[in-house]
């Protein structure tokens, strides 16, 4: 017992010391922080590089300028804790105004709310969140995911836009359990029914289960040459994992068939891993990756068979509400303001299409104020910008709910 | 086995059921719809039950809070303005939800708390 | 001279995740009141959870890994009482009383395999826990809304069939920690929530010394001299399973209404290995624990936790090698405490060798006149 007493002693005595001195050792000049939460390299490269971005702009609050960056885990499906500790530890920063968690995985609603409860000053926006809207839009200032809905019948319109035949979606229980990814998978398979496809559903194994990253990508690189045998080769592929991505399009560029767009569509995602390019160089320059894939993908004979997003859709919400968080803190507009949201995502965006509108909720109708969907033009290499915004969608699918 | 084992462990188990039934009743959690739809006098408000983290109510919008129990609750009204008034309701028994329409909620007077059928969503 | 020698011997473990916490308290720039608040937080979250490991420990039973089926059977309750929608306070016990029967049931299964595996009780409850997954998936995704119907569209599955991957416990959320909350200055205190722990600490120390708790020290002491004197061995130790998997069962229920969330197929993996960290550093060995190991553990093993991931980032500037440095200690604190245990297992050995050597020289040198 003398012992716990001791070392409790020492410990106090220890957070005590330091944390004077952490207090005094503040020299900064940036009036506020902005804590910035990404996945890693490994999981989300692109998320992670658009908080690279902010530091670029506004520096970095351990030298003088406004962002603070975090990780969350890897495997945040098993350390829901780590990723909760890390969100708060931001609020223990007093110059802290604004948190953004890009991607918002499961967990991240609980740490807004506790954040709110100790810090109701703090702004917290969510990008793709993991959790089902309802439960992000009431604790989150806004929230932004890609437009499952709408893209749900794009990406099977531009497929058969690009010549496929068949839609094949692999995914696996986690991602079908997310509202939002169960939604889109029931709004393609409609679509497909619609325009004359076939809608096949592949399970694949999920990356953040024992088998990791690696297992997974071995599965499809395994898998992909029976598929593309099985469906033939005017089919196109979809995941909604990351990860699967870039094995699923080394395998497409060897044996043939479709890719209209990765689920978080950017030219960074899987390509430069499928093809081997190097693109340390153009780093962050959106032009002049996409130009380098597109060569890439020309050589390899992927003209008109390979789409993207012509911007990294993880860096653009990653930059584009940390942008828009440090003008709301500037006072330059006020939270809530469409069209400087608007023109945050477009300040990394020259020159691209965006479409967004609020979410809306099937069952009752009701529009969220505080959640944007968004998306923008499929761009297929070789062949240039195919308008998926400028289509017109069915009212029907947007009343696609879940639960009938 | 003798007798008096035998009672003990037939008084553990009953008394572990009757622990259970009155978790299971006093614990329900029953829906209650505030119905701000009534936009002739359009007010965003915040409302607080029993007194547990105020939960916004949009003008225009049906909102749902779960409360716990068929019994009598508080219901506490925050508006922008930073007038709050608090007032206590009963949730009628064996309803399975109950609707208070917030133009009928005014200071001094009980809420009109009415029974309803509980929506089949979310 | 001696004396110190051998107390840091005794506790390398904990003294070396002590120092590792000092070192990183600094670097992590995070202030004295956000670490102790969150301490706090998290002693009331897994202390619980830490305390089901001690009584198989007791028994020689090494640890018990095999507390996930206690977990699991936690989750099971929770679930019920989610879905049927009961809240707060009330919503717990529910779940706890669902969930015991389960995991009486589910102990003494283990209880029963262990005993067959004998010596090798730690990576048979290992596999065990991986064992019961499957089981549990089963249960989640194709029993439940078959043969069990679910009553409420956030539990189930978005195609109608089973229960969700991640199920919010917003309706029993903080129904332990928020029925007293009391504010010391920036901190709240989880009153009821430490009552708790602390009538399990004073069950723990009575228990010890109950007739069954006498037996389970003399089995984890010898079995072979325990059963001569006339202790019935193998149902001695399967009730010290199914205490422990009772324990992790209301444990997990305490650790989930704090976190407001649950991952259903993965929340209860992590149970073992954090509570056995916890439980190693805070200077348990695989034959000997007791309450003040928990205490310890707990409090180092979250500092860490707390601490290590802003460390690692100060000092590698880079966010995501902080995050993974801390994920490599995490699992490090598990991997070294076993390595740091086997050598003192080997120490002791040695020592008592050394012992036994120069008790027989003095007696050879007495005897050799002779």
């Amino acid at each position: 017992m003398k012992r716990i007493l001791k070392l409790a002693a020492l410990l106090a005595a220890v957070l005590l010391v330091f944390a004077a001195c952490s207090k005094g050792a503040d020299a900064d000049s940036a009036p506020f922080h902005i804590g910035v939460v990404t996945g890693s390299v490994s999981q989300s490269e692109d998320d992670l590089r658009g908080a690279e971005e902010l530091i670029k702009l506004y520096g970095d609050s351990k030298t003088g300028g406004m962002i603070t960056h975090l990780t969350y885990p890897d495997n945040f499906m098993d350390q829901m804790d780590t990723t909760i500790s890390q969100i708060l530890s931001l609020a223990d920063d007093a110059k802290l105004k604004a948190i953004i968690v890009n991607q918002a995985v499961p967990g991240t609603a609980e740490a807004f709310k506790r954040v709110r409860e100790k810090r109701p000053d703090i702004l917290l926006f969510a990008g793709e969140p993991h959790e089902d809207p309802p439960v992000i839009q009431e604790v989150a200032d806004m929230a932004i995911n890609s437009d499952f809905i709408s893209r749900g019948y794009t990406i099977i319109w531009a497929a058969k836009q690009m010549g496929a035949k068949a839609f094949v979606h692999i995914s696996f229980p986690r991602h079908m359990s997310y509202e939002t990814l169960g939604l889109r998978r029931l709004i393609m398979e409609q679509a497909c029914t619609d325009l004359g496809m076939q809608f096949i559903f592949e399970t694949a194994p999920d990356p953040t289960s024992e088998v990791g990253v690696a297992g997974a990508q071995q599965y499809i690189l395994e898998k992909m040459p029976q598929w593309i045998e099985k469906y033939g080769e005017e089919t196109a592929f979809f995941c909604t994992n990351d990860a699967h991505t870039e094995p699923l399009l080394k395998q497409l560029f060897a044996y043939g068939g479709y890719f209209v767009e990765a689920d978080l569509p950017s030219p960074l995602m899987g390509y430069p891993g499928a093809l081997g390019l190097d693109l340390t160089a153009e780093a962050g320059d959106f032009q002049k990756i996409l130009k380098k894939v597109e060569e890439s993908v020309v050589a390899k004979g992927g003209a008109g068979r390979f789409g993207t997003w012509a911007y990294s859709y993880g860096f653009t919400v990653t930059a584009g509400l940390g942008e828009y968080a440090r003008r709301i803190l500037a006072g330059e507009t006020q939270l809530g303001d469409k069209a400087s949201l608007n023109d945050s995502f477009a300040k990394f965006t020259p020159g691209a299409k965006w479409a967004s509108g609020p979410y809306v909720n099937a069952l009752t109708g009701q529009q969220a104020s505080n959640h944007m969907l968004v998306f923008m033009d499929t761009y297929v290499f070789g062949q240039g910008y195919l308008p998926t915004t400028a289509q017109a969608i069915d009212p029907k699918y947007y009343e696609i709910s879940v639960n009938n | 086995m003798n007798l008096r084992s035998l009672v003990v462990k037939i008084t553990l188990a009953v008394v572990y059921l009757v622990l259970a039934v009155w978790a299971y009743g006093a614990g329900k959690g029953y829906p209650l719809y505030i119905d701000n739809t009534d936009l002739s006098k359009p007010t965003m408000l915040s409302v607080v039950i029993d007194g547990k983290s105020p939960v916004r109510v949009r003008e225009g919008a049906y909102t749902e809070i779960m409360v716990k129990g068929a019994r009598k609750h508080t219901i506490s009204l925050v508006l922008p303005s930073g007038a709050e008034y608090r007032e206590t309701f009963r949730f009628p028994a064996g309803a399975q939800a109950a609707e208070i329409r917030v133009p009928e909620l005014a200071p001094g007077s009980d809420p009109v708390v009415r029974p309803v059928l509980p929506r089949q969503d979310r | 001279m001696r004396n110190v020698k051998s107390f840091v011997a005794d506790n390398i473990v904990t003294l070396i995740f002590l120092t590792i916490t000092i070192i990183a308290i600094p670097f992590s720039g995070l202030s004295g009141s956000y670490i102790i608040s969150n301490l706090i937080d998290r002693f009331a979250r897994s202390s619980f959870l830490v305390f089901a490991l001690i009584l198989p420990i007791m028994a020689g039973m090494g640890i018990n890994f095999a507390m996930v089926l206690g977990a699991t059977a936690g989750q099971i309750g929770l679930i019920f009482a989610v879905d049927h929608n009961i809240m707060g306070t009330e919503g717990l016990i529910l779940a706890t009383l669902v969930g015991i029967p389960l995991s009486v049931g589910l102990g003494w299964f283990s209880g029963q395999v262990l005993n067959r595996a004998r010596g090798r009780e730690m990576v048979t409850g290992f596999i065990l826990g991986y064992f019961m997954d499957g089981i549990y998936q089963f249960f989640g995704l194709y029993i439940m809304g078959w043969l069990i119907p679910i009553r409420t569209a956030q539990v189930m599955q978005i195609d109608g069939g089973g229960v969700r991957n991640t199920l919010a416990l917003e309706s029993v959320r903080g129904g332990l920690d928020k029925i007293v909350s009391l504010k010391v200055g920036p901190f709240s205190i989880p009153v009821v929530t430490f009552a708790v722990i602390a009538v399990l600490c004073l069950f723990i120390i009575w228990f010890r010394r109950t007739k069954l708790g006498q037996d389970m020290r003399a089995i984890g002491q010898e079995q072979g001299i325990s059963h001569a004197a006339g202790i019935n061995v193998d149902r001695t130790r399967i009730l010290a399973i199914v205490i422990s998997t009772v324990l992790a069962c209301i444990g997990q229920i305490i650790y989930l209404q704090n976190l407001g969330n649950m991952f259903t197929y993965t929340s209860q993996r992590q149970a073992g290995y954090y509570a056995a960290a916890a439980i190693l550093v805070g200077g348990a060995t695989v034959s000997k624990a007791s309450i003040k190991n928990v205490f310890i553990g707990v409090f180092l093993v979250h500092a860490l936790y707390i601490t290590t991931p802003l460390a690692g980032k100060a000092l590698f500037k880079s966010a995501m090698v902080g995050q993974y440095m801390s994920d490599f200690i995490n699992y490090g604190i598990i991997a070294s405490a076993l390595v740091l245990h086997a050598w003192k297992n080997k120490r002791a050995a040695d020592l008592a060798r050394a012992g036994l050597r120069m008790s027989a020289e003095a007696q050879a040198a007495a005897g050799g006149v002779a």
